[in-house]
């Protein structure tokens, strides 16, 4: 579930990177209308892969409404980052990312 | 020119939609939305009910067998709650300690007695007397009053919050172009950001909570189905729902209620391996005609009561092994299930209380917006004032009198008769007091002092800890963690208190050097 957690923040944090009104704030400009429209597609598609991992679980229908969870708390942790520290966006979503390796790995 | 004038028309329709939409989205959510603030509160705290009652009940700590336990409490039921109709006991798991236990006794109000029963006596002595948890369970969808009026206000108000929730999505246009914004410090602005911002980052989850809700109450919220296919029959509908809890007519002929310990053995082994004990129910106990029904505990899946076993309660046999199958009735039960949350691990726990959080603060904001929005209007007036006060009360006091009961589980003394209604009398004195407080103040003057006395209620049951000598066994983390999120909670309202302290204070210093 860690691994479907860090896809789902990953992929917020592309979407984020990518809307007009929070794009600017996170990367300092605008992002070209072509690449904006491929950071969205690998967003779209990290979605889906933190989905299918969560549903690999065995006990896939408690893993689903985990996802619902972890999207709504990967959604809140980029917001907050947007709205307090836009331009260390990348730094924080890394350190998560580490930090739920190092915890899957220690487990 | 047709053309022109079609397209004109299309795009005044679809503004006067939209308009609708947000007149309802805003009188839906503001009618009930007070309620609604508290019910989705005590709700989230609902999710850690187990919990609240290990950190109310700090007497009792350390794992408990079921076996054992529902064994003493049965012995316990057998002298002190002879004669009533049933016994209803949920076995202690990995969360809960305690035998839960609901018996009718007429000298109680409501006409059931709830206790909590010690896992080795069996008796409800051996802790402070509390509700625990219950209380805010209880809280959530009976908003303590009785049967069934709580119930029905509670399914209106979540009915009001569904609508709310589907008209928010209509009226608020960019919801999720602007996912991820939210302007600090821009007022109004920032107000609308950060309900945008809680609404929709679990909207999946805020929609999920609400269905479900609704339906856990639909045969108070839609008896018509009910009443067509059953008439008036209400036990042969209750029968028909759940078969496999066994009841037969009552004989009037005494005879002793059969050892439990072996039906649980038995229960235990027809479950499988890694399963564990649920609810143990007694029909007439003491009579001839007495079954019991033994649950397999629910906690490692989405659907709630999956397999009923019935036992004899005079001989100890199995009269029936019954797991539920029918499509109807396991959807029904998924949903249940999907709302309690009682299936998962921590981490699930968790994000449960997070997004329930987000349901309840999506509440607040949405509130004060109302009031934030029509303050400069001319003609806002009374009734706008009073909502604002109303917002400061609810909003700023509901933490502080659920707080209170932690206080008063602390503070009162452990052998006091009566400590369990007090406890909740607790509750609804201080809830009276800071709603009297919020309309005695200015409006705009009231958020400082009542966010500062909810920090202060946060943070005072963990600060009592240090004094209190109370120490759980070994490896018992429940009362550390809840002391760790009252702190939490404590420096929110802080934060909370300080940014309204400031911004009164440089708007005083406007007004001074103007």
């Amino acid at each position: 579930m860690i691994a479907a957690a860090c896809l789902a923040l990953v992929a917020c944090a592309a979407f984020a990177a990518t809307m007009q009104r929070t794009g600017p704030k996170i990367l300092g400009r605008q992002m070209p209308r072509r690449m904006e429209q491929r950071v969205r597609l690998v967003a779209w598609l990290l979605l889906g892969l933190s989905l299918v991992t969560a549903l690999r679980e065995p006990a896939w229908t408690v893993a689903f409404v985990e996802w619902i969870g972890d999207l709504a708390a990967a959604a809140l942790v980029v917001a907050v980052t947007v709205s307090f520290a836009p331009r260390r966006l990348a730094w924080i979503v890394t350190a998560f990312v580490f930090a739920g390796t190092a915890a899957h790995l220690l487990r | 020119m047709a053309g022109g004038s079609t397209a004109l028309k299309q795009d005044v329709a679809r503004q006067g939609f939209r308009q609708v939409t947000t007149w309802l989205h805003g009188w839906s959510g503001l009618v009930l939305g007070w309620l609604l603030f508290a019910m989705c509160l005590s709700g989230s705290l609902a999710v850690f009910k187990p919990e609240i009652g290990r950190w109310m009940r700090p007497e009792i700590s350390g794992p408990a067998d079921p076996v054992r336990a529902v064994t003493a409490a049965v012995a316990y039921l057998e002298t002190h709650a002879k004669g009533a109709h049933g016994w209803f006991m949920n076995a202690p798991t990995a969360r809960s300690n305690v035998t839960e236990a609901v018996w009718e006794d007429a000298s109680v109000p409501g006409g059931f007695r709830t206790e909590a029963l010690h896992p080795v006596t069996g008796r409800p002595d051996g802790a402070r007397h509390t509700l625990g948890g219950e209380f805010f369970y209880r809280l959530h969808f009976e908003l303590q009053l009785p049967y069934p009026y709580g119930r029905i206000l509670a399914s209106i108000a979540a009915m009001f919050l569904l609508v709310t929730i589907v008209s928010g999505v209509i009226a608020h246009r960019r919801i999720f172009a602007d996912m991820f914004l939210f302007r600090r410090g821009k007022g109004q602005r920032s107000w609308l950001d950060a309900h945008n911002l809680f609404g929709t980052v679990a909207l999946p989850f805020h929609l999920m909570i609400t269905y479900s809700g609704l339906v856990t109450l639909t045969t108070v919220s839609m008896p018509w189905a009910i009443v067509s296919a059953y008439g008036a029959d209400i036990d042969r509908a209750g029968h028909e729902f759940a078969p496999g809890f066994v009841e037969r007519p009552q004989t009037h002929r005494a005879a002793p209620v059969a050892p439990v310990a072996p039906m649980l053995m038995e229960a235990l082994r027809r479950f499988g391996p890694g399963a564990h004990i649920g609810q143990v129910n007694f029909e007439h106990p003491g009579d001839t005609s007495a079954t019991v029904s033994i649950t397999r505990f629910d906690g490692d899946q989405l659907a709630k009561l999956p397999v009923v076993l019935a036992f004899d309660g005079v001989t100890g046999q199995l009269i029936s092994d019954r797991t539920e199958q029918r499509p109807a009735v396991k959807s029904y039960d998924t949903i249940y299930g999907l709302h309690m949350g009682r299936f998962g691990f921590n981490a699930l726990r968790w994000l449960y209380f997070l997004c329930g959080l987000l349901l309840t603060a999506t509440v607040a904001t949405g509130l004060i917006l109302w009031t934030v929005k029509r303050r400069d209007r001319p003609g806002a007036g009374r009734a706008n004032e009073f909502v604002a006060r109303l917002n400061i009360g609810v909003i700023a006091g509901t933490p502080t009198a659920f707080m209170a009961m932690f206080w008063a589980n602390r503070l009162l003394p452990e052998t006091l008769a009566g400590r369990q209604a007090m406890e909740i009398a607790a509750v609804f004195w201080t809830w009276g007091a800071v709603l009297v407080l919020a309309f005695l103040l200015p409006s705009r003057r009231g958020w400082l002092p009542l966010l500062t006395l909810a920090a202060l209620a946060c943070a005072g049951p963990p600060v009592l800890s240090l004094f209190d000598g109370i120490a759980a066994a070994p490896g018992d983390r429940t009362i550390v963690v809840g002391n760790f999120v009252m702190l939490v909670a404590a420096l929110g309202f802080g934060a909370g208190a300080l940014r309204v302290g400031r911004r009164g204070r440089s708007a005083f210093a406007k007004v001074a050097t103007a």
